[in-house]
């Protein structure tokens, strides 16, 4: 599974200011792929903020990340969320003394290699990518938030489908979400329950 | 939920469209928009964590009759917050060339350092109550010369309510008042000023925090309104005697110290516990910035 970031704005402007090896006070595109690598880093220890299940609940594992690219992007008009989300890259080749222009914002991508395949025409299997921190809040694109695509030729399987669901929160969830401040730790695991969980299958959908 | 959220998103996106649109054209127009964003971020931002609105209201309710002095209380905080994140990114981030960490780790200890503040603001106002029911019963009336009280705090005169708290007493905890919640910066100010340092807009910034610090004092003194209005209406019923005015004002006195120094040993235990998960809590995507 190839995972697609688009940090905000917000976050995008942040990086491009604090994030600076090099010392020449630039943000550039070939400071890009070292940042990537280190927030993967980061994240190892959270799982990359991806939490993959088969039908039945059970975790599937999956190797660490490989692939990390990482460029410019302005985003589609329509998203205004923090983190969105999709399955396949770009592939743009950034141009690296390129800095962050206008619209654009940074993205991410990276491939998480199931250690076991799955066959989502047998199976249906889940997904949700969220921080367990609640400090970033994600969600997918509202255009075409999945592409499946075959290994062997790049081609899009349209026999395949994804549903996004958006997380139901009772209203407990919501009074301690507001009641937490940004600069305060939340509870374990709480962005679970504000995360989108996405089905994926290759059955005929009923 | 959906309200909540999007709204933190809605206001992310105005504040940032607004430096954006200062970093093309410095117009007075683009000022006036991030400062009117700022202005409507404090008034919905002092509903959530902070700003002192529990102990404000708390002490109003116990101490505190005049609702002009309320409100002086309130905005006075309110500004004081507002400095206090400046001074904190402004100072110690831009000048110092401290890291955003660093400037959060010492809000925090800020933090405690109010709720410190607060704590002791409440274990006096106790002590005044504890007097004033000694009043009611016609305790104090012996102990009055020759009784020397080496706090200095808790003194043995008469407390009688309102009208006589006007004095150097009532100056000091009014001072400890606006300065235990103002030490702590306001949050939203904080994450305003590091986005404005992020965009290079430091002044802009300042300007938005101060609009801010407007709209927090909205909310908190509307709370300060409705707090000293229905304390002064409930109070009306009780002034048939003295007496019996000198126990509503015992008992509230009595109750908003022990309510306030139970909130900040609540709020002081969980700063800590916070504090000491410190190396923790810097979110993964942010530790590569630091």
């Amino acid at each position: 599974m190839r995972e697609h970031w688009l940090f905000d704005k917000m976050y995008s402007a942040y990086a491009s200011r604090d994030y600076n090896p090099n010392k020449n006070g630039k943000f550039e595109a070939k400071d890009l792929l070292p940042l990537a690598k280190e927030n993967i880093s980061n994240l190892k220890d959270y799982n990359y903020f991806t939490v993959l299940e088969d039908k039945d609940g059970k975790a599937i594992k999956f190797k660490d990340v490989q692939d990390i690219a990482s460029e410019f992007e302005t985003p589609p008009p329509t998203s205004k969320k923090n983190v969105v989300i999709y399955a396949v890259p770009k592939g743009v080749k950034p141009d690296d003394d390129k800095t962050l222009a206008g619209t654009q914002q940074i993205a991410m991508d990276f491939t998480v290699e199931f250690t076991e395949p799955i066959d989502l025409r047998k199976q249906t299997a889940t997904y949700r990518i969220y921080d367990p921190t609640y400090y970033t809040d994600m969600t997918h694109y509202d255009q075409h938030p999945v592409t499946f695509v075959s290994d062997k030729d790049n081609k899009e399987i349209t026999a395949c489908h994804a549903k996004v669901e958006f997380p139901k929160v009772d209203q407990s969830m919501i009074f301690s979400a507001t009641a937490l401040d940004w600069n305060k730790n939340a509870p374990k695991d709480f962005g679970y329950y504000f995360s989108e969980k996405v089905t994926l299958s290759c059955q005929p959908p009923q | 939920m959906a309200f909540i959220r999007e709204g933190q998103h809605i206001f992310n996106d105005m504040i940032l469209s607004h430096m954006q649109a200062i970093q093309q054209e410095h117009t007075l127009a683009a000022y006036a928009g991030l400062m009117l964003v700022g202005f409507l971020y404090g008034i919905i931002h002092a509903a959530g964590p902070g700003h002192g609105k529990v102990v404000v209201s708390s002490y109003l309710l116990a101490n505190e009759n005049s609702l002009k002095r309320g409100l002086v209380i309130v905005a006075l905080a309110s500004l004081l917050q507002a400095i206090t994140a400046i001074v904190i990114v402004l100072g110690f981030s831009l000048i110092l060339q401290a890291t955003r960490g660093e400037a959060e780790q010492l809000s925090g200890y800020l933090e405690i350092g109010s709720y410190v503040l607060i704590g002791l603001l409440g274990i006096w106002l106790l002590a005044q109550g504890i007097n004033t029911l000694r009043d009611a019963f016609g305790m104090n009336k012996h102990h009055h010369k020759g009784h020397q009280h080496s706090g200095g705090c808790c003194g043995h005169e008469l407390t009688p309510p309102a009208s006589q708290l006007a004095g150097n007493k009532s100056l000091i905890s009014f001072a400890a008042m606006i300065l235990s919640i103002g030490i702590r910066p306001c949050t939203g100010a904080l994450l305003l000023l590091f986005f404005a340092c992020a965009f290079d807009l430091a002044w802009p910034g300042v300007l938005a925090t101060v609009a801010m610090a407007v709209g927090t004092a909205v909310t908190t003194g509307a709370l300060a309104i409705l707090t000293v209005k229905s304390k002064n209406l409930a109070l009306s019923f009780v002034k048939k005697s003295d007496r019996g005015m000198l126990f509503a004002h015992a008992g509230l006195r009595i109750a908003g110290g022990l309510f306030i120094v139970l909130m900040s040993g609540l709020f002081l235990t969980a700063q800590l516990g916070d504090e000491q998960t410190q190396g923790q809590s810097t979110p993964p995507l942010f530790k590569a910035l630091r």
